[in-house]
């Protein structure tokens, strides 16, 4: 990156933080006369060129009729600042629920937008990616999907969204930065482990630890506790003076899996992060029950889809400070 | 709908007839303009797009061809003018490439450089004409060019309306009045622009009769006289003096260098004096006008002894003064010595024939006054005739003219005469000016067109000082040049014997003439010669001046700033189209929001009238009916009956 790249995205930065500080946070934007900013594009500097050779031509020709063509030029590009402007201003935005991504993938960013008046040809768009050009009916919802690629896994903001307009007449350039509470959980990209270190138990082993209290089998004795059913009393151990014991049965889980962080030591964590991933999300695809287990941090076994963005969650913002 | 950046977004046919349309109408004031060579070039490429995508045909070039083109038509402009240089060789230069453009326009990058160029272009144009008419063709170009710009940022699918563009224009005219008379001008240029002035039409410096072979008889305004409380200044005595010529060597009348030191001595009875207002057109002469014999007048210009006026400056642009005529006044009524000889002057050598005449003649009289009576007698009964085109004379042009060709036009005549006169020792001397106008009864003011140039002769006696002698209005009328006769209307006024036009003949052509050069005259003195000293006038009236100039321009511009943002809040560019069945629901609905009932956003016809019927009772059929028909109308019926149309409107205008 050349020294003025680096300049621009400084300064770009630095912009975004202004006008952030300026905008502030929310899920809903309004764009008002703070945050909306004006400038002359290309072809209004060459009207404003053109006005001022002419009001030149009609001093030098002492033209009247030039100096009347001179200001309605003039006129017109006043005008178009206003134009410009109230065409922005008041749309008010919302971002609607991100739905989580896995790093390498596009992001969905449904943006709302809604006015009390009719605002034409709105562009929305990321930085350095394609824009988006809605009509902005008056009193009616307008929808625009965006997305955008997080190549990191983690919770990022939501870029801002640059809303820019030319409209009427192409020679001023409106624009806010629509910076949005919302944020993006992108999990880590899934990668499918070596075979040899899928599992960290063994596959199907009737003697595993992995059991809950149930109906099946019978596991052992413990002494009874009041309340407990009539039924499961151990009548034998009572006749042979052991006091009251109550039968304890248990169900053995068919595979049940805790993913643990450590087991892949050979690789890198990034990498062992994915392999967790993958994973969980076979497990999950497969309805197996699944925990994962990460050096500070251990999620009991569980399914369903609450308890995959719980885990996925822990992998997504593992190592990093969460807030 | 994806936006794609202007230089890769491509135009749709459909965008592009419309930039070749909108280029057509910049560029169709030039070809009044321009040499009709030139305006078919710059024509040529607009239309040949325009009919190209009109017909759906192919309208794309081959690169080399296009720059082939460029090159032949700068070529070809060079032909025409010799330069690229000047004023009309530019012009011809900048239209061309600005028309040829469209021949490379595919992107949105060209669209968007060419409709703004086109302001620039459709301005030009007044560097050729001033009329008011132009003005106003060139704020609906420009209400067209916001059109097509409006149309180009929007959605490819928006119905863009041109109200919207027509009403920013029409709203625009205010601010353009404010900006034109308080925005800080210049009165002189930044520098001298080439091509800048055609030549003039004015009161040449000098004459020479027989070079002449032709008179023009150009229509344009020379210039317009207000008179001060609405006197006639009746037919016979509009002679308008411009220039006095004393000195003549042969060939050609000159000014005479010795009279510049002779002072000026004016004595008058203000009891006769008419006092007016001349606005005079630019001349490139010094020289200004004043009806016979101007005697006073404002501004820094000088009078000379023989009543002509001179500006300090050569009179480049329409200049307006007042001046102070005397009737009967006549100049120097004793002659000096030194003016007695420059008036009776005579070249040593040519013309022998006539001044042995006017000798011989004069012998034969009494007086000098018989003497000039036979004279106009002679011209009279004598085959003299006018004509406008006579033949060159040669050397001897006074012999040639009095006894041979006998036709020639005024400025013949007056040479001859005042030739004949100063041979018979009565001193003379040449006077060029015009005669005539046609009185504007709307604007109030004589018009003096060009065409009504004249020249005539002055003669001195003794009692009466400086004497009109009008040689050219003795001719008999049966003499005037038949292709002269079309235009004896207007030059009517140089023969005595011509009827004075019929008042009830005033039809509606004239009308018509007298109100469009009244607006002319109205147009030329508010808007087209308006200057820095009319600013200052106008900062007096509103009593401006007092203040100090840059609060005043803060003023102004503040009420500008204030104007735009008033006006850009009426303005919303929609593209909303409403079709006249909504149109009328719409007033339906404001009608009974006049009564408080509301419609809500979210509630739909049915609803809402159901809740206008529990309010309403009472006219529960009108509006069951309205109801019934809108219902009908939207959602029953594939096409708007027009009949059934008509009926919702009338029952919603009779609720």
């Amino acid at each position: 990156m050349s020294l003025l790249a680096a300049i621009k995205v400084h300064i770009s930065r630095r912009v975004l933080h202004w006008h952030s500080k300026r905008s502030g946070l929310g899920n809903e934007v309004q764009l008002n006369h703070k945050t909306i900013y004006i400038l002359p594009t290309r072809y209004g500097l060459l009207m404003l060129g053109i006005t001022i050779l002419m009001a030149v031509g009609a001093t030098n020709y002492q033209s009247n009729l030039i100096f009347i063509a001179t200001f309605a030029c003039l006129t017109i590009g006043l005008m178009g600042i206003l134009l410009t402007f109230n065409n922005l201003i008041y749309i008010q935005f919302s971002l609607h629920p991100v739905r989580p991504i896995f790093a390498g993938e596009n992001a969905r960013l449904i943006i709302s937008a809604t006015a009390k008046k009719q605002h034409i040809a709105v562009n929305l768009g990321f930085k350095n990616s394609v824009n988006q050009t809605l009509d902005v009916t008056a009193r009616a919802e307008q929808r625009v999907e965006l997305s955008e690629t997080f190549m990191t896994r983690g919770v990022h903001p939501v870029p801002a969204v640059k809303v820019s307009s030319q409209y009427p007449f192409g020679f001023f350039n409106a624009w806010s930065w629509l910076l949005f509470a919302n944020k993006v959980i992108v999990y880590p990209a899934p990668i499918e482990p070596p075979t040899e270190q899928t599992s960290s138990s063994g596959d199907g082993n009737e003697l595993s630890d992995n059991y809950r209290a149930g109906i099946e089998d019978f596991y052992g004795l413990k002494a009874y506790q009041p309340g407990e059913l009539m039924s499961r009393i151990h009548w034998k151990s009572f006749a042979r003076e052991k006091g009251l014991q109550t039968k304890l049965f248990v169900d053995y889980i068919s595979d049940p899996d805790v993913f643990d962080f450590d087991h892949f030591d050979s690789a890198a964590t990034e990498m062992r992060l994915s392999y967790l991933t993958y994973l969980v999300v076979q497990a999950n695809r497969q309805s197996r029950p699944f925990g994962i287990k990460l050096p500070q941090q251990t999620i009991a076994i569980g399914s369903g889809e609450d308890h995959l963005h719980k885990c996925l969650y822990a992998l997504a913002t593992f190592g990093k400070s969460s807030n | 709908m994806l936006y794609l950046a202007e230089n890769i977004r491509q135009l749709s046919p459909h965008v592009r007839l419309q930039l070749a349309f909108s280029q057509l109408l910049v560029l169709l004031p030039f070809v009044f303009l321009l040499p009709p060579q030139i305006s078919l070039l710059i024509f040529l490429a607009p239309f040949w797009v325009f009919t190209r995508l009109a017909t759906n045909k192919n309208s794309q070039l081959n690169r080399f061809v296009i720059v082939g083109i460029c090159i032949l038509v700068s070529a070809l402009v060079f032909l025409q003018y010799n330069t690229f240089r000047g004023k009309d060789a530019g012009v011809a230069l900048i239209t061309a490439m600005y028309s040829l453009k469209i021949l490379e326009s595919w992107r949105y990058r060209d669209f968007n450089l060419l409709i703004t160029l086109s302001f620039f272009i459709s301005a030009m144009a007044f560097l050729f004409s001033q009329s008011f008419l132009l003005v106003g063709y060139i704020f609906v170009v420009y209400g067209r060019l916001l059109h097509t710009l409006t149309k180009g940022n929007a959605h490819q699918s928006s119905q863009v309306s041109w109200r919207q563009s027509s009403k920013l224009i029409l709203y625009a005219i205010p601010i353009i009045a404010v900006l034109f008379v308080f925005f800080p001008r210049l009165s002189e240029p930044l520098w001298r622009m080439p091509g800048q002035l055609a030549a003039g039409t004015g009161l040449s410096d000098s004459m020479t009769p027989g070079d002449i072979n032709a008179l023009n008889l150009l229509d344009d305004p020379a210039f317009r006289v207000k008179v001060a409380d609405g006197q006639m200044i009746p037919a016979e005595r509009r002679y308008w003096r411009g220039l006095v010529f004393e000195n003549f060597n042969g060939l050609t009348w000159q000014r005479d260098p010795l009279r510049e030191s002779i002072a000026a001595d004016f004595k008058f009875d203000i009891q006769n004096a008419i006092q007016y207002t001349v606005t005079y057109e630019a001349s490139q002469q010094p020289w200004l006008v004043g009806l016979d014999v101007p005697i006073l007048f404002n501004g820094d210009s000088f009078a000379y002894s023989d009543g002509t006026i001179r500006s300090p400056k050569k009179i480049r642009q329409r200049v307006r003064y007042q001046a102070l005529s005397v009737s009967g006044y006549s100049l120097e009524k004793e002659l000096s010595p030194i003016v007695r000889e420059m008036n009776l002057a005579l070249p040593e050598e040519g013309n022998t024939q006539a001044r042995q005449w006017a000798i011989e003649q004069r012998s034969l009289v009494d007086s000098d006054a018989d003497f000039i009576a036979f004279l106009m007698r002679h011209i009279n009964q004598e085959p003299y005739f006018y004509t406008l085109t006579p033949p060159i004379m040669n050397q001897e042009m006074v012999d040639d003219f009095w006894f041979n060709r006998r036709s020639g036009f005024c400025e013949h005549y007056a040479s001859s005469v005042a030739f004949i006169l100063r041979a018979a020792n009565i001193p003379a001397r040449v006077v060029t000016g015009y005669h005539g106008g046609e009185y504007n009864e709307l604007g109030e003011y004589y018009l003096v067109r060009q065409w009504d140039a004249h020249a005539w002769v002055e003669y001195w006696q003794a009692d009466t000082g400086w004497q009109r002698l009008d040689p050219t209005a003795a001719i008999a009328t049966f003499r005037i040049d038949d292709a002269l006769l079309a235009e004896v209307g207007e030059r009517g006024l140089l023969f005595d014997q011509m009827p004075d036009a019929d008042p009830l003949s005033f039809g509606l052509f004239e009308y018509w003439q007298q109100w469009s050069d009244s607006v002319n005259n109205f147009w030329n003195e508010w808007v087209i010669d308006f200057s820095s000293d009319t600013q200052v006038d106008i900062f007096n009236w509103l009593n401006l001046s007092k203040m100090p100039r840059s609060l005043v321009y803060i003023l102004v511009l503040a009420t500008v700033a204030l104007m735009i943002f008033i006006l850009s809040r009426r303005l919303i560019f929609r593209s909303e189209r409403v079709d006249s069945i909504a149109k009328s629901y719409r007033l339906f609905l404001r009608k009974l929001r006049r009564r408080d009932i509301h419609k809500r956003d979210n509630e739909g016809p049915d609803a809402f009238m159901h809740r206008v019927l529990q309010r309403l009772p009472e006219q529960r059929e009108q509006l069951l009916l309205i109801h019934q028909q809108y219902m009908n109308l939207r959602y029953r019926s594939e096409r708007i009956d027009a009949a059934a149309l008509k009926r919702f409107k009338r029952s919603v205008a009779q609720f």
